[in-house]
């Protein structure tokens, strides 16, 4: 296994900027995910990486060696395609026995191999059929299987979930970090889903416009966000946020937003914020409904709609004057609409962005919290 | 009573008048070329030779006509092979590398252009410049003219081919550790096939049946049956029953490679 690093790419097609800088290690063994919106620079990523792509600047070293002009046919790479790219005119067998033959492996060694990896995969079945008239999840399945099949350095996973159906990705998520196990691979997956990194990523790169906005661990991604834009992508609903001020009355500090005023007094590293206009952000997971015992925080609310998301409800509430708030309860929760709920935050689950962007307060900031988090 | 369906009918009634439309004058041909050139003449004419004979083939099959066949032949698969073969080559680069300074459609375009021109406009100039070189009336001259003409043609058909074939299965080729030209032969080359088929009958056909060229650059040391054809006037008299057999032989090798790659051509249409 491998370490894989990238460093100070950039790469332009025409006027748009695909890549601006990107820095990156992955190491042996692991899980990593890139993640980021549908042309943030993921796929371009992934294929200079394979040795698809040259970049324009920077370099890509595997275990130090710098392989940036290597070409995709000596890296020893394994790659899984969002279309899959199954070649149309051979079999099953011979699709994921192509990597074994491009390196005259015995024939009855790539017997052998196939076998081992389509009965793992469960796509014994399939194997003397054509890609033409097999499912999308079997497709994908057989584009695993030869990405498995040859013993790469590293596999790049280029989307794979997201041509799949709903269930079928809830079961390939489980799949994926089950095989990397087994087969103790080195993952790069790049996913618009942040689903996805949350489940199955040890480590996460989060790209927004070629840039690279974090490069962590997904807890710590999720606990100490760089800035509002991986805050608000990492997490399912977005994460509520709130325009106001810090007002400054006698010696206690609050946080203003239409109509609301929070004490932020000890809110820890508060003293140190410089700016006036914060922007204050809460995830829907934190919102507590209902009578907390020792809430810190605690607004009336009135519910305007509450949507079953799965087996979770997400409920829309109107806090303060006007302010639209989303609370993410787990479980079915049965509410009318129009009830007057009183909404509980603990103190030390709010974020806190500059008006940049940049996260000045986050709950990661206490140590032993952060910790706890990390299990 | 069973329903007449008239549509169906009326269809098949369609399809076997226009059958014979097209297939009579093959008939005709066939039946003239094994006739006595007095029998050809006759009035009325008569629908099965009277007197059946095999004097037009053996004329043909004996003298300059089996020359011109195998030029024919020599020519037309030289050409098409070379116009196939950096046709195929010349629509990858179109399909996959984008051009400077013109985009890939004005690229192409400029190309298809060569075939808008009627051949004439062009021969005049060709037939100097082989003169000038000394190669008029030599089979690398009618090959280099013939692939050159038809070139166009098949990077236009074979361009559709490549589009179609998504580059990502390329990638994954390179990816599984192949090189291009492994790729090319184990991928690409495959799996547009039926493209290949299609361009080379297509291809054939135009040099095959080619006349003013081959009159106008071939005609004295290299007779193409083409050019030959019209030889076959004796003073006043046309030999119908010669110039019926030398068709019926050249149609022949049209009709292997059409039936070969039917499947292929009707691709095309379906495209």
């Amino acid at each position: 296994m491998i370490t894989v690093s990238v460093s100070h790419l950039w790469k332009r097609y025409g006027k748009t900027v695909a890549l601006q800088d990107v820095s990156a290690e992955i190491n042996g063994g692991s899980f990593f995910c890139i993640l980021g919106e549908p042309g943030a620079g993921k796929t371009t990523l992934l294929r200079i990486i394979a040795g698809l792509e040259v970049p324009d600047e920077g370099d890509v070293f595997f275990d130090g060696q710098n392989v940036t002009l290597v070409s995709a046919q000596k890296r020893n790479v394994a790659m899984v395609f969002q279309d899959f790219a199954l070649y149309p005119h051979m079999t099953v067998f011979e699709n994921i026995a192509s990597p074994l033959r491009a390196i005259k492996a015995e024939e009855g060694k790539i017997r052998e191999r196939v076998h081992e990896v389509a009965a793992f995969l469960k796509i014994e079945h399939l194997l003397d059929r054509s890609p033409l008239y097999i499912s999308g999840g079997e497709k994908q399945r057989v584009a695993i299987a030869r990405a498995l099949v040859k013993e790469p350095k590293i596999s790049l996973f280029d989307e794979p979930l997201v041509n799949l159906d709903f269930k079928i990705r809830e079961d390939m998520r489980a799949q994926f970090k089950l095989m990397q196990k087994e087969f103790n691979q080195t993952i790069v997956f790049a996913t618009p889903d942040p689903v996805d990194a949350m489940s199955m990523a040890d480590q996460v790169l989060i790209l927004h416009e070629g840039k690279v906005q974090q490069f962590a661990t997904v807890w710590e991604a999720y606990y100490r966000p760089s800035n509002m834009f991986v805050a608000t992508y990492l997490g399912f609903p977005p994460m509520n946020i709130l325009s106001g001020e810090l007002r400054e009355e006698g010696p206690h500090l609050f946080f203003v937003a239409s109509g609301l005023k929070v004490d932020v007094t000890d809110l820890p590293g508060i003293r140190e914020v410089r700016e006036r206009k914060l922007l204050v952000g809460i995830r829907p997971e934190h919102l507590l409904l209902g009578d907390e015992k020792g809430a810190e925080i605690s607004w009336d609310g009135e519910v305007l709609l509450s949507e079953i998301v799965g087996s979770d409800t997400i409920v829309h509430l109107k806090v303060g004057k006007d302010l639209g708030l989303r609370s993410f309860v787990p479980g079915i929760y049965r509410v009318a609409v129009g009830a007057r709920v009183t909404v509980n935050l603990r103190r030390d689950n709010i974020y806190a962005f500059k008006e940049s962007g940049e996260s000045v307060i986050f709950p990661g900031r206490h140590e032993s919290l952060f910790n706890t988090f990390k299990g | 009573m069973k329903k007449v369906d008239w549509k169906r009918f009326f269809g098949i009634l369609g399809l076997v008048v226009y059958g014979i439309f097209v297939l009579f004058p093959i008939y005709w041909t066939i039946n003239t070329s094994f006739k006595e050139v007095g029998d050809v003449y006759k009035v009325p004419p008569s629908f099965i030779p009277t007197k059946f004979t095999l004097e037009a083939y053996k004329f043909i099959l004996q003298g300059t006509g089996r020359l011109a066949l195998s030029n024919s032949l020599v020519v037309a698969i030289g050409a098409t092979l070379i116009a196939v073969f950096l046709g195929t080559m010349a629509s990858y680069a179109y399909s996959r590398y984008p051009f400077t300074g013109l985009t890939n459609e004005g690229a192409q375009f400029n190309l298809l252009t060569v075939r808008m021109f009627p051949p004439i406009a062009f021969l005049l100039p060709i037939f100097w410049l082989w003169k000038t070189l000394g190669l008029l009336d030599t089979h690398f001259a009618l090959i280099v003219t013939y692939s050159a003409f038809n070139l166009p043609l098949a990077v236009w058909l074979l361009k559709g081919f490549m589009d179609s074939l998504p580059r990502s299965i390329e990638e994954a080729s390179y990816v599984d550790g192949y090189s291009f030209w492994q790729t090319a032969r184990r991928v690409v080359l495959p799996l547009i096939g039926s493209g290949l088929a299609a361009t080379v009958a297509l291809c054939w056909i135009f040099i095959w049946n080619e006349f003013i060229i081959a009159y106008l650059l071939g005609g004295t040391d290299v007779i193409l049956y083409t050019a030959y054809l019209p030889a076959l006037r004796r003073g006043m008299r046309i030999m119908w029953n010669q110039i019926a057999a030398l068709s019926v032989l050249a149609i022949i090798p049209s009709v292997i490679i059409l039936v070969l790659f039917r499947k292929y051509l009707i691709k095309i249409y379906l495209r």
